[in-house]
Order: structure tokens, then sequence, then C-alpha cells
């Protein structure tokens, strides 16, 4: 099982990485959520992975200040940083509700069938 | 039970990410770290050296700190190759805006609000005459279709090798991916160049005066031809034939549209007026010859222009180009330069539709055939909606406010502007430039010329109707359509002058010549005040150097003044109540500076005169405005109109205008400086505020050299140029924007600073790489 937990995180980091479509994030969340479902992770703690997943690419690929700027002053965002925050919920929940319901989902399905 | 709410809650909640409300994107993936924003990196930020391999191209591009490419090539189709990547890197999104607005898919991208574009645009089918303009060029000039090709892969080897982070921040916004390149797309740049210099409802406009106002408002205000002090080519007879003003007759047609936009009644401010002009080696410092070019369109961010240096074994150039083209449209080689102003000719007529029966209808005495079809309009969303088209060989049926019109438009027919600007790449005296021009027609152009040997020239091209005599403007039924045309003028009969005797020759959108024998040339033309200015200081000079062309670039005298205000000031001069006023105004140069008082109060002055004038004396507002200059003349030239005095004319027109300063800036009157009057704006082409650059005050006016429509500025010099034909030759540009389309970019609008001082900076036009200075990042193609 511990084998599985790094396999998954490392797929999400992997597909968060490369930028792929938000589609394919959201799948990937989903299925992440499906194969853990025994660990019954709260929405809190996908969002915890999520964070995890956030910082690190923040620091590898960095922000683009001029980006930062231009969109916060574009939703009328008192400071450029409360932008990093939106997008980090964003992205954390992006992660955190697919896997949920993936978890879900499955529970419901192994149980239904269990019964 | 639990769960299933559980799971309910969640699925809502994914579902609000991944739905676009109101406008917005999807802001699940728009604001999600690794597919959102945050990702997004201008290309300037990518690696210094960059290696491509496509085909057998073989080039590299030197790019400078400000972007700005010089490209050494084995071929020209290899230099095509590298300005399309280059274009599609910077300006990406431009070129998809442009090719979708004159292909009818505009809806498809921004949305709803582009429909109305693109439900007029499709009767005019453009996406099918581009496949057949390239089947013409690759059967024809095959040279040029092969740089047509090369470009397009050029485009397409970018959009192909996009990460997410290359995608332009528009699309973010729009939840949107470009599309593939064709090679006809730069058939849709002729187009919408044509659209925007050329394409004018003057006929529908003035139909509707002619059907609200009295014959003597109308041939007094509305003339077929204005009096004209400043020609561009006076040498060909400033006073030739002077026509009477044409007197209007009866209505010939009923059903003329009941709405006028609000925008349209003032479109003498919205006339784009740029400034060309050309002195002869006899007149310079060097005894080489000079030009200069600063064209005026609507300031965009991202910019029209994008500045490109080209070398290849067959050509040397320098200058402007426009992305989606593979050509530079204005600017020099080793032997010529060119640059453009807008010839203003009326070339759309529109003729009410006179119907034989469903599918054929009179033209002239003839009875032509409409072909019909039903053409997808598609939504963003997409929903698809259709619309009928009704084509016939003379042009389009189209439906506006219930009635049916033929549109026959010059600009909308094929014609071969790339081979002219191919040719002009190459051209080395005013022979080929005019063999190059002979293939252009639309939107007609003031091109002016010079060369290292001194020579200058100026010719107004384009495919100019020949008008019959006692022609009428307006709007006939069709069955009158026979006679409004009766051929085209051959090269050798347009406008045109080489080297003339003072040594200069200028132009800047007014009449090309008083009153052609031969054809009608249209009735929106610039007032001649720019013209003027221009010419006088070119006058006054006798030993021309770039930094007098710079002066006559920055020349913020607005001549208009010099004719209105001594009429103000004479026939207010007892007037008490303006006292203050007048005083600052008596003791006023004319120049239209930011920092001055006397500009804020003329220019609201002069606009509320023309607003008196509509509602005192053509009592209509809901028409088009008179020409600016027929305005102004018949206040100085009248001393009552009707009943109503010019005096109280002007007194009403002044205590109008002082009283919407006061409203505006409050009771101090040393507070209304120009600058809080007259600030311009650079928008984003969306609209986007945090995309624009900020309003800032500003000098000029619609009248002056350096030309500021404003009060609020939206248009103006969107380039400036000075070529200073020596050997080698020496050149100064700048753009209104940048080099880059992408508003993260550095080079977004980093070139604006420079252009608000009117500031050139010497470009290097060099013919080794080796001597290159500036040299920031390379692109190589090739093995």
């Amino acid at each position: 099982m511990m084998i599985l937990k790094v396999l998954v995180a490392t797929a999400l980091v992997a597909v968060q990485s490369f930028s792929l479509s938000y589609t394919i994030v959201l799948i990937t969340a989903f299925a992440s959520g499906a194969c853990l479902y025994k660990d019954n992770f709260s929405v809190f703690r996908w969002i915890g992975a999520g964070a995890v997943i956030f910082v690190y690419l923040l620091i590898s690929v960095g922000i683009n200040d001029v980006v930062l700027t231009q969109f916060s002053d574009m939703f009328g965002l008192p400071n450029k940083y409360l932008l990093i925050c939106v997008s980090f919920l964003v992205s954390a929940l992006s992660i955190a509700l697919p896997a949920r319901l993936g978890t879900l989902i499955m529970q419901k399905f192994l149980t239904s069938e269990t019964a | 039970m639990k769960t299933n709410f559980k799971m309910l809650f969640l699925l809502l909640c994914i579902t609000l990410f991944i739905t676009p409300f109101s406008g917005l994107p999807k802001l699940g993936s728009f604001l999600n770290f690794s597919t959102g924003i945050m990702q997004i990196r201008s290309p300037e930020f990518g690696e210094a050296e960059l290696r491509l391999a496509h085909g057998s191209y073989r080039a590299s591009a030197y790019l400078d700190s400000l972007g700005i490419p010089h490209i050494f090539a084995e071929s020209d189709a290899s230099a095509s190759f590298m300005l399309g990547y280059l274009h599609a890197r910077d300006r990406l999104f431009q070129m998809d805006l442009i090719t979708r607005m004159m292909s009818a898919n505009l809806a498809e991208l921004v949305g709803d609000a582009a429909l109305p574009s693109d439900a007029y645009w499709v009767h005019f089918e453009f996406s099918r005459r581009a496949k057949e303009y390239a089947e013409m060029v690759r059967e024809k000039n095959p040279e040029i279709y092969a740089r047509m090709q090369a470009y397009g892969e050029g485009v397409n080897r970018y959009i192909n090798s996009m990460e997410l982070s290359d995608l332009p921040e528009e699309y973010h916004l729009l939840d949107a991916k470009p599309r593939r390149w064709r090679e006809e797309n730069p058939f849709f740049l002729v187009k919408y160049m044509a659209m925007m210099l050329n394409h004018r409802k003057l006929d529908l406009h003035l139909q509707r005066v002619f059907n609200a106002l009295p014959k003597h408002l109308v041939a007094q205000f509305y003339p077929m031809q204005e009096p004209y002090l400043e020609t561009i080519i006076p040498e060909l007879g400033d006073t030739l034939n002077r026509q009477e003003t044409a007197a209007r007759g009866p209505s010939r047609a009923a059903g003329i549209a009941s709405t006028i936009a609000e925008r349209e009644k003032r479109q003498g401010e919205l006339v784009f007026g740029s400034n060309n002009w050309a002195v002869s080696g006899k007149k310079s410092a060097s005894g080489e010859a000079i030009l200069s070019n600063d064209m005026h369109l609507t300031l965009t961010l991202p910019a029209p222009w994008y500045e490109v240096h080209i070398k290849t074994p067959n050509k040397h150039v320098y200058g402007l180009s426009i992305p989606c083209s593979p050509v530079v449209v204005v600017g020099f080689n080793e032997a010529i330069s060119w640059g453009l102003t807008n010839a203003h000719w009326d070339l759309v007529d529109y003729s009410e539709v006179a119907y034989t029966d469903s599918n054929t209808f009179l033209y002239g005495n003839e009875s032509l055939a409409i072909t019909r079809q039903v053409k997808e309009l598609r939504l963003k969303n997409g929903d698809v909606r259709n619309v009928s088209l009704k084509s016939t060989e003379k042009g389009p049926i189209i439906r506006l406010d219930g009635t049916d019109y033929l549109v026959e438009w010059e600009g909308a027919k094929t014609g071969h502007e790339y081979l002219t600007f191919t040719k002009l790449e190459v051209a080395s005296n005013w022979s080929e430039f005019l063999d190059a021009l002979s293939h252009f027609t639309t939107p007609p152009q003031n091109f002016v010329f010079a060369d290292t040997a001194g020579n200058i020239g100026l010719i107004t091209n384009g495919k100019m109707p020949i008008k019959p005599k006692g022609f009428e403007r307006g709007v006939f039924s069709t069955e009158n359509s026979e006679a409004r045309n009766t051929g085209t003028l051959a090269q050798a009969q347009l406008p045109q002058i080489y080297n003339p005797e003072k040594g200069f020759i200028a132009s800047a959108n007014q009449r090309q010549i008083y009153n052609s024998p031969h054809f009608f040339n249209g009735s929106d033309m610039a007032p001649p005040y720019r013209g003027k200015e221009i010419s006088n200081n070119l006058r006054r000079i006798n030993a021309a150097t770039p930094a007098d062309m710079r002066r006559i670039q920055a020349d913020i005298t607005d001549l208009s003044a010099a004719d209105l205000l001594p009429v103000l000031l004479k026939e207010l001069s007892e007037v008490n109540e303006f006292e203050r006023e007048l005083k600052m105004l008596a003791k006023w140069d004319y120049s239209m500076a930011k920092d001055l008082v006397a500009p804020t109060i003329y220019d609201q002055f002069r606009r509320s005169l023309f607003d008196e004038i509509r509602a005192s004396v053509l009592k209509n507002d809901e028409i088009i405005s008179p020409p600016h200059y027929v305005l102004i003349t018949e206040v100085v030239r009248n001393d009552s109109f009707g009943e109503l005095s010019r005096k109280d004319l002007m007194a009403a027109a002044l205590n109008s205008a002082l009283g919407k300063l006061r409203t505006q800036f409050g009771g101090d009157i040393t507070t209304w400086t120009y600058g809080r009057y007259h600030q311009t704006s650079i928008n984003h082409v969306l609209r986007i505020p945090a995309f624009s650059e900020p309003t800032f005050a500003s000098d000029g006016s619609i009248y002056t050299p350096n030309v500021a429509r404003g009060p609020h500025v939206t248009a103006g010099s969107s380039q400036r140029a000075i070529i200073h034909m020596t050997t080698p030759i020496r050149a100064w540009m700048n753009i209104a924007g940048g080099q880059s389309g992408r508003p993260s970019s550095p080079n977004f609008r980093n070139q604006i600073p420079l252009w608000k001082t009117v500031g050139l900076r010497e470009v290097e036009f060099v013919g080794d790489k080796s001597e290159l200075k500036k040299v920031t990042q390379v692109i190589h193609l090739g093995e």
C-alpha cells in the first residue's frame, strides 16, 4: 500500500509539473482518490497534498511578476500576493475535490457490491 | 444518504470550477497553478539561443533588447518562415483576431459581442476569396506563393511547439486555443486594412442628410468638394475647374435607415490622419533625400506594427511589417524608401435593390441573378447561427435596418497587394516603384518616395473608379447603378509628382488635387490644416536635417485656430462676460501644449460651435456632422445664418464651452490646463484595463502634425520614422507600443515612453550580423 501511495503522489506531481490540461488534472486526482479509497483521506488532507505540490511548483517554476500584477489588477485584488493565495486554493481544491469524490464513489460502489 | 449528499456537493463544487460564468473564463483551469495564468512566460525569458529545424529553410534571427529581429536568411522563403515564426511568437492573438474578423469567425473566439461584425462581414465571402487568391498566386507568382507557404509553416511551427506557458494571456482569459494557420490568411490582412481605412457608410449618411435638410443647407454644409487651401499636389492645379456646389435633387431613396450611431454622427472627429513627406537632395543639408512618415491609427496594444530587418541574397530591407503577412509594408532598402498615408477615396456604393423577382434584380437596364446560400456563424458556446446570403456579380446584398442594399466596394475585390510589397522590397528607382504600385488596388494610399540619388516623389495609388459628369452622392436604386462608375483610371492618370521644383512633397490625408476633371475622390478627406502646417515648415527650411523632420513630427500648432480665432475675437471683443478668456486666447500662439489653458478653451469652443451649428442652423442632430473644414469656412465667411447672427452663434458656443469646462474642472480657470482636458489612452484590443497603458496627458489635436484626436484620445501616430537616404542609409523609428503582443512581456509597451516625447531611436541597418551591437537573443533555423 505504501508503494501505491508513493506512486499516486508521484503521478500527481508529474501531472501538475508537466502542464497538462485541467481535465487531466481532475481525472488524475479522481483516480488517486479512488486508488487510495481505503485510506479515506478527508478533503483537508487532500488539500494538504495539493499544497505540497503547489509549493514544489512555486519553488521550481517561479512566478512571473508582471503576470501577477496584471491579473491582480484585472480582478481588482488589493494585493498581488492575494492572487497567489487564490491560485493556491484553487490548485489545492482541484486535487482535493475530485480525489475525495473518487474515494466516496469507490467506497459507495464497493459497499453496494458487498451488500 | 449522507455519502450521496457529500458526493453531490463535491460534484457541484467541481462544476463551479469547470463552468464559465458571465464572460469569465473557467476559473478552475484559469487559476490552477499548473494549467492557468501562473504558467505564463513571455518568450524573452526563454533561452538566449534557440535552434530550430524545418525542411530546407536556413536563417538566423538576431533579436535586440527591444525584441526587434534582424533576419539573415539563405532565401526569401527562409526569411518568411522565420518572420512567420516570430510573428506567431510575439503576436499570435492579434493575428488570430484579424483573420477571424475578416473571415467572419470572431464570435467563436470572443463571444456574442462579435456577432454583428461576423453577420456583416460574412456577406463578402472573404474566406472563399482568400482561397481563390492563394490559388491565383500559386499559378501566377510561385515565388510569392512560396513565401506565403513558408510564412504559414513558420507560424504553425511555433503553434505546434507551444507549451502551455507559451499560450498568450488572452487565450487563457477566453478559454480558447489558436487555430492552425492557413497559407491564404495574409489575404485577410489586406481586407482588414481596407475595412479599417476605406469601408465607410458615407452614401447612407449623406442620403439621410439629403432627406432631412433643405437644399440650400445641403449645398452650404455638405458640398461635393470642400473649398481647399492646401492640396497634396498643388502643382497639378489647385484651382482647376472649380465646380460650384452640387445641389441635390429630390431623394431617390425613401427607405434610409432611421437610426445613426452616435459615433457615426461625429464622423469628422473619426477620420484617421497620417503624415508623410520627403525632402529632395537639393533641399537637405547633406545633399541626400530625407523621408518622414507617421501613420495615424487607433492606438492599440498590441501595436499594429512589427519592426523587422531582413537580409537575403535577393534583398536587404528594413521597416514595419504587420503580423499576418510576410512583407515589409513601409520602410526602405539599400536604394529607396517609401511611406504611406490614407487617401480617403470614396470607394463604397450603397444602392437600394430593385428586385424584379426573388432571384433577380435590375442593375441599370440589365437583369442580374442573385445567388442565395446559407452560411453558419459559430458562437463561443458551440451554437451555430445561420445567415442567409444574397450574392451577385456586383457585390453582396445586405439588409440594414429593414432595407436591402447592394454594396459595391472596390476594397472587397481581389487585388494583388503582396506583389506590390514584394516588388517594393527590391525596387531601386522611381520607375520600379511605380511598377510595384501598379498592382496595388485597395486601400488607396498616398505613397511617398525617396531614393539614394536624391530624388523624391509621390503618387496616390489605388483602383479609382471614374465618376460620370453630373455624378451625385447618396443612395440610388440599382436601376441607376450602371451609370455610377464608368471604368477605372490607369496608373498614369492618378495624382502623382516626381521631383517637384519646390524640393519637397507632403501629404496629410487632405484632398490630393482640388478638382479633377475626371473623377470624384471622396468627401471625407482630412481638413488641410495638418498638411498646410507641414508644408509651411518645409518651405521655411533650406538645409533640412533629420532633426528638422523630427521637429515637424512634434509640431503641435493648430492652424484651425488661425482661421477661427480672429473671428471669435472680433465678434465678442465687446462682450465683458468673456473678457478674461478672450484676453487669454488673444495672446495664444495656437500651440496645443498640455500645460497651457488657452488650447482647452479653444478646443472646447470649437466643439461647442459645431454643436451649436447643428442645433441652431441645421436644426437636426440625427445626421452626420458636416466636414469640419466646411463648418469653419462657413463661420469665417458668413456673418449670419438665417436669422441667427454669427455674433450670437459664437457667444452661445463660447458660453456653452465655458459652462462645460466649469462643470468638468471647477471655476478656477487657471487650473484648466490642456493636459487635464486632453488625455490619451492606448487600450488593449480587448479593452482590458490591466493590459492597457494608463491614461496620460498629451499635446496636440486632430489638426496638428503631432496628431492626437481628442479630447479622449484613442487614435494618433501609431509609428514614426525618419529615413535619411545617405550611404549607408541612416534611419530612426519608434512605435506606439512595443514589439511583443504578450502583455507580460517587457517589450509589450516599452516604446511608449519614447513615443510620448515624440522621440526616435536609430535603427541598425547593417549588412552583416557581426556589426549588430544590441543582440540579446538568437534563433537559428536549419541543421
